[in-house]
């Protein structure tokens, strides 16, 4: 039935040997686009399955961004921004708490698996946790294979 | 017919009597310029959006189950010409326009709301089948002792039908507005058969109705995708939920514009889960629950499933007790600074 097609239309049927996630992670400019830096200079290990998008500020993001790109074809999505209380504009990801809790049900109740969206507080510090982050997220999103679901052919 | 329900009959058509009565004082003073309610149909039984101007229209006027629209989203071209606008308000419409006046889209001074009590909204899928009805057939009612009474075109008279209860709406059945709030006046009070039927308890709680939210959600995941893909495969992308939607109310789009293309190819799959999911994502905390998306949907999609997830999410995340009801300020659009947390 056409459902089933457009399933795998998007991705291959059976996950290629050595295949390997993209994660697009929406980072606010603030504290874990830096934190992400952080992991860079300080030469932290992660793989690299991760495309960082830079973002003013995790209240920057709406939910739709993350179906636009798993339609795009990320495998998983990452929102990211500073803890709350550190938000650079105060409040931003007090607004952004309150809009993923609801998100992250909701695009579960589509019919996403959860593993694939991942919501974190990483501050400007946290280096390591955004690699540590990134380790753990790569390694369930790579469990899963590729995502099918709302994924446009390519 | 027996005393009780014989009376709501004719309690509705004494209602009728007063609404026009109120459309024909409020038109002639002046006061308004435009009264928005329902009026019968050309076509089939339910009752069609009524615009009347002129007091001598006030006798087109309708009440009852058959009444079909939500009328608050006609305020958005409608208030705001300098005159006031009366709308015959059931508890949904009453709230449908309290949204607009929360959400700055129309002024409250422009708006004169004459509340009703209500029974609820028949749906005609569910009198259809209740009924045994071919498809485009279509039925005169009344209601009667034992429940509904049916005339088939061709018929003498008026035979026993279902009971009301099972042919509402889904949105009806938990309605807990009936007697309508918040609104400038309230007629029917003295109809008393009318004014017990809407302040009685609704026929099920949200909660009951959750419950099949709940059913769906606890499925696996790619069983929920498959659901959700064969109901959103027969959308024809027609926009109704959205511009019916009292909720749904920004004069431009972001689904319209062209830059930055949030949709593209009508039946493509990913595209129809970007829709629905734009539209139920954006009247979250909003939504007043009054099923006018799922009434219009041409396709008959169950659209309440996605707004109710996102009810009953506000609910136990943020502790609003009736997510439905305006506030002044909507759950997302603030914040607690102890809000659950699970991104640490």
């Amino acid at each position: 039935m056409a459902v089933t097609e457009h399933k795998t239309e998007g991705a291959p049927a059976v996950t290629p040997a050595g295949w390997q996630p993209k994660i697009v992670a929406f980072c606010c400019n603030w504290c874990s686009y830096a934190g992400a830096d952080l992991a860079g200079t300080s030469r932290l290990a992660y793989p690299p399955t991760v495309r960082i998008i830079r973002v003013p500020c995790s209240g920057r993001i709406s939910p739709r961004f993350v179906i636009r790109a798993f339609q795009r074809g990320a495998d998983g999505v990452l929102v990211a921004g500073c803890h709350p209380g550190d938000c650079h504009y105060s409040t931003g990801n007090y607004y952004a708490r309150r809009r993923f809790l609801l998100a992250r049900r909701f695009i579960e109740y589509l019919g996403i698996e959860p593993e694939r969206f991942w919501v974190k507080w990483i501050s400007g510090s946290e280096g390591s946790k955004f690699a540590q982050v990134m380790r753990e997220m790569t390694e369930a999103v790579t469990a899963l294979g590729p995502n099918r679901k709302v994924r446009e052919a390519e | 017919m027996s005393a009780t329900t014989g009376n709501l009959q004719q309690e509705l058509a004494q209602l009728a009597e007063a609404v026009r009565a109120r459309a024909v004082e409020l038109l002639s003073s002046g006061e308004v310029s435009l009264v928005i309610g329902h009026q019968r149909p050309w076509i089939g039984s339910e009752a069609i959006p009524a615009f009347v101007k002129a007091s001598e229209r006030a006798a087109d006027l309708v009440v009852g189950p058959q009444c079909a629209a939500v009328l608050a989203g006609y305020l958005m071209d409608e208030a705001g010409q300098g005159t006031k606008v009366a709308v015959i308000a059931r508890g949904c419409d009453a709230l449908g326009v309290r949204r607009l006046i929360a959400d700055r889209r129309i002024a409250e001074e422009d708006v004169h709301l004459i509340g009703l009590p209500c029974l609820g909204r028949i749906d005609p899928v569910k009198l259809g089948a209740a009924a045994d009805l071919e498809p485009g057939e279509t039925v005169d009612f009344e209601i009667g002792s034992g429940g509904l009474r049916l005339r088939r075109a061709g018929d003498e008279g008026f035979t026993d039908g279902p009971q009301l209860s099972e042919v509402l709406a889904d949105s009806c059945l938990v309605c807990d507005v009936r007697k309508p709030e918040g609104c400038d006046e309230l007629l029917g009070e003295e109809l008393s058969g009318l004014m017990a039927a809407a302040t009685a308890p609704p026929v099920r709680t949200m909660a009951e109705w959750e419950a099949e939210v709940e059913e769906l959600a606890s499925r696996s995941p790619d069983d929920r995708y498959t659901f959700w893909a064969e109901q959103f495969t027969a959308c024809i992308r027609c926009f109704a939920c959205r511009n019916g939607c009292p909720a749904c109310s920004c004069r431009v789009c972001s689904l319209d514009s062209y830059q930055p293309k949030w949709l593209g190819h009508p039946t493509e799959l990913p595209e129809q889960f970007m829709f629905h999911f734009i539209r139920a994502t954006d009247v979250a905390g909003r939504c007043v629950a009054c099923g006018e998306c799922a009434r219009v949907c041409p396709a008959n999609l169950p659209l309440m499933y996605l707004n109710l997830k996102l009810m009953h999410d506000i609910r136990s995340l943020f502790g609003v007790d009736r997510p439905h009801v305006p506030q002044e300020i909507e759950p997302l659009g603030k914040f607690e600074s102890d809000d659950p947390e699970e991104f640490m």
